[in-house]
């Protein structure tokens, strides 16, 4: 089971790696539709995309309030929340584009066909004013998308806040806290978590300090939570995912209290815990 | 204040008399920039709180001077080219003595976007060891945003002049005006990565930059955290009177420290509030330290952002 969800990742990593080195480059005057169209047909080729909400939603602010962390939400299936592992209407992935930044996929979800998630909530880094698109794939293979615009400026190349204090964990550091039941839902078994990882997350576009050269991209490219072997969601990662990436999202909860996560770096390195879920703050 | 007054009357009525009329045109188009002098050899500008757009013209920073015996040290020189030759102006209304250190406290564009007017043979451009990397990594941006919200007139000749003495956190850089010295710390991030505050220790005047907000709501561009964590230290600088970054300008100190300690509490405690019951960021931004919009001035420009990083710092502890 592991080893398949293993290769499976990995396949994953390649895919989403091979999408953002495929995304077309922007014609610098492009309108943002034919932008779209553009990575549409690069990321989605051949394929019919629809807009059905109760299927994918996405949930931007429409001014980014910080561009460095811009909370995006995507709700699936929310109608349906405990839609069978088989029925094909249930999302099982979520490519996540910021149309407008300099590596337009930000991250590709795939969802635990158990796991009955129907919210994942993150952050992200926005350079410029920008449509965003969330494309949902189904079981059925049909794909769904949803679209909003962020006005923001600079998000991409605003530094990490904390590269000169020693203070606070360090990098790698996975934290997993549970959400108050009264904000979740009255399915007693439906809980909800944070899964927190220190890592700068640089975007590749931020300058050392010392050199004055720019840092290359070293970001979180995989993350996997797990509930013993039942899949929660797997998530390949792009450079616009903010620094310290969040992931907050609904689940079935196993009732074991642990939760494991798994992370690599675009560097190479591994981070993995078996994460007592921490109680609400 | 009066006898400089006086002198910019005789210079003006000099000009009009000796100089042809082109000339005049072009020596008119740069009116010195209003300062009061907070202490003896000590000036400031107090710009109005506002925001950086066409309408202000980038006159939106307390930016000032220090005069000693032997030469001028600058303080910031304000948020578009202009405003740096206005305040030039002003310093050449005061004195002849010429200008040795120009002293950026910071790195955001309404305090360095004048730097080009002080570009000279002598100068030396003073800040913390941090902005030059700030200037080069956000600098750009900076350009691209400010030169679609105040517009190429405003933008063009304005230069990113990184400083070539910098400021450590580890030990304070002390500046000779002659019979004159200023004391210059680097801080831990609070503001932003790279705040320099400057101690003039003759009359015990103290420019805060943008670590201290008077009517301007506080903006938090690096760690609400850090900048609570590290007031008790800059309360203890032995100052009578503060410049700060924004608002009234010549306050007693530390009490100018009070309204952005209440406002950071609040907004902390709030923040932690929100995390305790599970509510996201995006309510967090929309509804922490609200009980403090009467007080601040620009307040739903940026309580929000202040908010929304502050979560995501917060959120770790
Ligand atoms: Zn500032």
């Amino acid at each position: 089971m592991r080893g398949w969800h293993g290769i499976a990742a990995l396949a994953a990593a390649v895919a989403a790696s091979f999408l953002i080195l495929a995304s077309p480059a922007r014609a610098a005057n492009a309108t943002p539709e034919e932008n779209w169209k553009n990575l549409a047909d690069a990321l989605f080729p051949h394929q019919t995309l629809t807009e059905d909400g109760t299927i994918i939603k996405l949930g931007t602010p429409l001014a980014a309030e910080d561009a460095a962390l811009v909370p995006v939400t995507l709700h699936m299936n929310d109608t349906d929340p405990n839609l069978p592992a088989n029925d094909p209407r249930r999302v099982k992935k979520i490519t996540l584009v910021i149309d407008e930044n300099p590596s337009p996929v930000a991250a590709v979800f795939e969802l635990g066909p158990n796991a009955g998630v129907t919210k994942i909530e993150t952050r992200v880094r926005v350079n410029q004013n920008t449509k965003v698109h969330a494309v949902a794939e189904t079981v059925g293979g049909k794909l769904y998308v949803s679209e909003s615009f962020v006005a923001a400026a600079g998000g991409c190349s605003a530094p990490s806040g904390d590269t000169d204090t020693a203070d606070g964990p360090p990098l790698g550091t996975i934290r997993v806290r549970e959400i108050k039941p009264e904000y979740v839902s009255n399915d007693a078994r439906r809980k909800e978590a944070v899964v927190m990882i220190k890592h700068p997350n640089n975007s590749g576009m931020q300058m050392d300090q010392e050199t004055h050269l720019y840092i290359p991209a070293r970001y979180v490219d995989s993350l996997r939570v797990t509930q013993g072997d039942t899949l929660i969601f797997a998530m390949t990662g792009g450079i616009s995912i903010s620094e310290d990436p969040n992931f907050r999202f609904d689940y079935i909860s196993n009732g074991s209290g642990k939760m494991d996560v798994t992370a690599s770096d675009s560097k190479g390195a591994k981070f993995a815990k078996n994460a007592a879920i921490e109680p609400a703050m | 204040m009066a006898k400089h007054l006086t002198l910019l009357v005789m210079l003006a009525l000099a000009a009009s008399m000796v100089l042809p009329r082109h000339a005049l045109c072009e020596a008119a188009a740069i009116t010195p920039l209003p300062v009061r002098e907070i202490a003896p050899g000590v000036y400031a500008h107090q710009a109005p709180v506002t925001e950086m757009n066409a309408a202000s013209g980038g006159d939106i920073a307390n930016i000032g001077f220090i005069v000693g015996d032997d030469a001028v040290a600058v303080i910031d020189t304000g948020g578009a080219l202009i405003i740096g030759e206005r305040l030039k102006k002003a310093i050449e209304a005061v004195t002849s003595k010429p200008i040795r250190y120009v002293i950026n406290t910071h790195e955001h564009p309404d305090h360095i976007f004048g730097n080009a007017a002080f570009v000279a043979p002598g100068v030396t451009f003073v800040g913390h060891r941090n902005l030059p990397r700030e200037m080069a990594q956000r600098g750009p941006e900076y350009l691209a945003t400010f030169r679609r919200t105040m517009g190429e007139d405003l933008i063009k000749g304005v230069k990113l002049v990184p400083p070539t003495l910098l400021v450590g956190t580890d030990k304070d850089v002390y500046l000779d005006l002659g019979h004159r010295v200023l004391d210059l710390r680097a801080w831990p991030p609070m503001h932003t990565d790279c705040d320099v505050t400057i101690f003039d220790e003759k009359t015990a005047t103290l420019f805060t930059g943008d670590l201290v907000f008077l009517q301007h709501v506080p903006v938090i561009d690096a760690s609400v955290l850090g900048w609570l964590k590290a007031m008790p230290a800059l309360a203890k600088i032995p100052a009578k009177l503060a410049i700060p970054g924004h608002g009234a300008i010549g306050v007693d100190w530390p009490q100018a420290l009070a309204a952005e300690k209440t406002y950071f509490t609040k907004l902390t405690q709030d923040l932690r509030g929100f995390l305790a019951q599970g509510a996201d960021i995006n309510t967090a931004a929309k509804k922490a330290a609200q009980s403090e919009a009467g007080k601040w001035q620009l307040f739903w420009v940026y309580n929000p952002r202040n908010a929304t990083a502050g979560y995501a710092e917060i959120e770790w502890q």
